[in-house]
C-alpha cells in the first residue's frame, strides 16, 4: 500500500478549525495590546496547555470539537506563582457542531456555529473587562473571531 | 497483498491450464475437415470465483457474480454479468459499508486465432456497467491537526443512503482456456471509468459494487475476474 494523495490529507487543507483570539485595549478598543505572558488552559481539565506562555495581542486555539462548549482559563502573568501578579479569568465559549465531509483521506471535519461567549464575573479580580465575538461561525483560521479587551 | 496473492495464483493455474488444454484436445486422429466444422455457438454461463473465495478469505467481504455470453459470429461474443457485493471500509477514523447489485453489459471481442476445433480466446472486452447501491456510515473521527485534546471521540450515528447508483465503461482484457469439453475457465483485468454517480450528501461513495473502490482524484477503478463457465452448444459452424 503506497501513500497515494488518497491516503494523506494535505498540510494545505483547511481542516477543523482553531478559534482565533484578538487581545485588544479596553480603554482605546481599536489598539491592540499585548498580554505579558500568558497562559490559556483548559478549565475542566487543567492539564491541558492550549497556549503555553509568551507575551502576545493574539492567539489561536483548538474547542473541543466532541463538546458544544469549551472553557478556558487566561492566566496573565503566568510565569509567576505571585499571586499578587498572577490571575486567571475564566471564558466560556459555547457553540454548535457542523461535521462536514472533505475527502478520503481528511474524512471529516468539523465548523463551530452559533459562537458565543461567557466572561466569568470575579468581582473585580478580572484582568479580562469584556469581549467582542467577531464572527459567530468559525470555519477558517485566517482572520480573528474573538476580542478580548484588558 | 490478498488481491495480488490471489492473482499470481489464478495467473499460474490458468497459465498450466491453458497448456494441457492444448495439448488435451489436440488429438492427431481428428482430421482437420473434422475439427473446420466444429466451432461451437451457444450460450455460455458461469461464475467468478475470485468473488466467493474472497468472501471467504476476507474479512468484511461478500460478493457474487454470474456472468453469461453467446457467440455472434466468428470473433464477437454478447456478454453480460449480473453481480452483488457488499464491502465494509474500516479505517481509523472513517468506517463505511457500501452495498448492493450491479450489471454489466456489452461484448467481447476474440483476438486469438484458434487451431481449428478449440475454442481458447485472448478477447477484448467493452461492457456498460450500472450498480444501484447504499452505503452506511457507521462511524467516523473529526480530523484536525491540533492535538491538545488527546480525547479522540468516533461519532457513532451510523447513517444509512439509499437509492445511490453509478454507471461507468469498462475495458477488459483476458484469456478464456477449454479446460476440459465445453468446461472454460477465464481470468480478465478491468478497467473502468465513471460516467454518472449519485452522491450522498456530506459523505461519498468510497466504494462502488461492480466499480469496486474509488479514487478522489479521478473517476477511474480497477477489477479483476476468475470466471469458471460451462458452454451450452447450441449449434455448430
Amino acid at each position: 500500500m503506497g501513500c497515494t494523495r488518497d491516503d494523506i490529507c494535505p498540510e494545505d487543507t483547511q481542516t477543523t478549525p482553531l478559534l482565533i483570539i484578538t487581545f485588544k485595549d479596553f480603554a482605546n478598543r481599536t489598539l491592540s495590546k499585548t498580554v505579558p505572558n500568558l497562559e490559556v488552559r483548559d478549565a475542566e481539565n487543567s492539564e491541558i496547555v492550549l497556549f503555553s506562555v509568551s507575551s502576545t495581542d493574539s492567539i489561536a486555539i483548538p474547542l473541543r470539537n466532541f463538546d458544544t462548549r469549551t472553557e478556558l482559563l487566561f492566566v496573565r502573568e503566568a510565569d509567576t506563582t505571585d499571586s499578587e501578579e498572577s490571575n486567571a479569568d475564566r471564558f466560556n465559549l459555547l457553540y454548535t457542531t457542523e461535521d462536514i465531509y472533505l475527502n478520503r483521506a481528511c474524512g471529516f471535519i468539523t465548523n463551530y456555529n452559533d459562537l458565543s461567549g461567557q466572561l466569568i464575573n470575579e468581582e473585580g479580580s478580572n484582568w479580562l473587562f469584556s469581549f467582542e465575538v467577531l464572527q459567530t461561525t468559525i470555519s477558517d483560521d485566517n482572520a480573528a473571531h474573538l476580542t478580548l479587551f484588558h | 497483498m490478498q488481491r495480488i496473492l490471489l492473482f499470481s495464483i489464478s495467473l499460474m493455474l490458468l497459465s498450466t491450464a491453458a497448456v494441457f488444454a492444448q495439448e488435451s484436445t489436440e488429438s492427431p486422429s481428428d482430421t482437420l475437415a473434422q475439427k473446420k466444422r466444429d466451432n461451437k455457438y451457444g450460450l455460455r454461463l458461469g461464475v467468478d470465483l475470485a468473488k466467493p473465495l474472497r468472501t471467504a478469505i476476507e474479512d468484511g467481504y461478500t460478493g457474487f457474480e454470474i456472468t453469461a455470453d453467446f457467440r455472434v459470429s466468428k470473433r464477437f461474443y454478447a456478454a453480460l454479468e449480473l453481480g452483488t457485493e457488499e464491502k465494509e471500509r474500516l479505517e481509523e477514523n472513517l468506517n463505511s459499508i457500501a452495498r448492493g447489485s450491479y450489471f454489466k453489459i456489452g461484448a467481447d471481442f476474440n483476438a486469438y486465432d484458434n487451431w481449428p476445433g478449440l475454442n481458447n480466446s485472448i478477447f477484448a472486452g467493452l461492457r456498460y456497467g450500472f450498480s444501484s447501491f447504499e452505503q452506511e456510515l457507521l462511524s467516523y473521527g473529526i480530523y484536525t491537526t491540533d492535538q491538545s485534546y488527546e480525547e479522540f471521540q468516533l461519532r457513532e450515528e451510523p447513517q444509512t443512503f439509499e437509492s445511490l447508483n453509478a454507471s461507468w465503461i469498462e475495458l477488459m482484457v483476458g484469456v478464456k482456456t477449454e479446460l476440459f469439453n465445453n468446461l472454460f475457465l477465464s481470468l480478465n483485468v478491468q478497467l473502468k471509468r465513471r460516467i454518472s454517480e449519485t452522491k450522498p450528501e456530506n459523505f461519498d461513495n468510497l466504494y462502488i459494487p461492480g466499480f469496486n473502490r474509488t479514487y478522489d482524484e479521478s473517476s477511474f477503478g480497477v477489477g479483476y475476474g476468475y470466471t469458471i463457465s460451462y458452454l451450452i452448444p447450441i449449434f455448430k459452424r
